[in-house]
């Protein structure tokens, strides 16, 4: 079958064929001689631009089939060799020994973890010692009370005269708040009274 | 000079609604190149609104394709001799099948009426469709690897293509 003879334009199919080749520079058909009916014939010229539409719509589908495919079917995607990805398997072998793995590291992380608590042991004494410290100085008077005796002297004020025993109170409190209590109880007695 | 005889502008861009693409098709087809067949669409249509005036209503389609036509040849002989400055020989370029004019030019229900028709061709017919368009094969090499004759594979291609013309009028 020699195609490079035009075709008889007996109908329509013929011509929708002799346009799809036309369209696919398809070896099968001179294009030189179509184009040169294609001028004469307007049928002909309709026919080519409905070849273009088809190839274009064909061209499309297969495209989009692609991409379906690519978007259900990620597993068909093959990687290149630069970001090759392991593969992983469900395979009882695989999952027994991913287990036993993840076993052994907890096992490890779990010993390692136990000799750093040992290590901490000296700073627990640090720690322990610095705290018998801070106890043994609060034993002692403070300075801040000692102060605030010496603040007391400067007004001259008479304990014996308000009859207060600053001795047997608790030397932590300042005087001038005994005696702000001491004065606010004796203003309720007259009161009572 | 041919004096100018100028069609009716509202004749014009009736004209130019129905048959646009369907011009800048036949343009591709010649030129291989969407924005090159919009040019030479372009210029018919200003050719359409300069000198119309003579042409029957009814040969107006027909005259329009002609003018086409030759404005296309007209762009692809100068490409021609651009690129022959360049190279030693002249060669026609690939056809890039871009996917995007498609979608420009064909409305999504007529897409859809396409793919829903590709879909429900025999699967014979698919094959051949398929292997000549998307895979790009001639018909000797379908026939070859098919190890059919080489009309029973243009058959099939017509085929396919009566029912693929029915899905896109």
């Amino acid at each position: 079958m020699n195609m490079n003879q035009p075709i008889p334009d007996n109908n329509s199919d013929q011509r929708d064929l002799e346009a799809m080749l036309y369209v696919l520079r398809d070896p099968a058909i001179d294009c030189e001689t179509f184009e040169a009916r294609m001028i004469d014939e307007p049928l002909l010229a309709e026919a080519v631009s409905h070849a273009v539409s088809l190839v274009f719509a064909i061209k499309n589908q297969n495209e989009v089939n692609v991409e379906r495919q690519s978007l259900t079917k990620p597993t068909l995607a093959t990687p290149t060799a630069s970001v090759a990805m392991p593969k992983f398997s469900f395979d009882p072998a695989w999952m027994a020994l991913a287990t036993i793995s993840a076993l052994i590291s907890l096992f490890l992380l779990n010993l390692d973890y136990t000799s750093k608590d040992s290590s901490l042991e000296p700073m627990v004494e640090v720690a322990t010692a610095w705290t018998d410290l801070q106890s043994t100085k609060m034993e002692q008077p403070s300075s801040d009370t000692k102060n605030e005796t010496s603040l007391t002297s400067h007004f001259d004020l008479d304990d014996s005269s308000l009859g207060l025993e600053t001795k047997s109170l608790d030397n932590d409190l300042p005087d001038w708040i005994l005696l702000a209590a001491i004065a606010s109880d004796s203003m309720n007695a007259e009161m009572v009274q | 000079m041919t004096p100018e005889r100028p069609l009716d502008p509202n004749i014009v861009a009736d004209c130019h609604r129905a048959w646009r693409v369907l011009l800048e098709r036949y343009a591709w087809a010649i030129l291989r190149d969407w924005s090159l067949a919009a040019d030479a669409v372009q210029i018919a249509f200003i050719s359409l609104s300069r000198f119309g005036a003579d042409v029957e209503p009814k040969a107006r389609k027909a005259w329009m394709f002609t003018t086409v036509h030759r404005e296309a040849l007209r762009i692809k002989s100068a490409e021609n001799r651009h690129q022959s400055k360049a190279i030693a020989s002249v060669r026609e370029s690939e056809p890039r099948y871009e996917v995007s004019p498609l979608t420009r030019l064909s409305s999504s229900e007529e897409l859809e009426e396409l793919r829903a028709r590709i879909a429900s061709l025999p699967a014979e017919q698919r094959t051949i469709v398929n292997m000549r368009i998307v895979e790009d094969k001639t018909f000797g090499q379908i026939a070859e690897e098919l190890q059919i004759p080489l009309g029973t594979a243009l058959s099939r291609m017509r085929l396919a293509l009566e029912r693929l013309k029915n899905a896109s009028e």
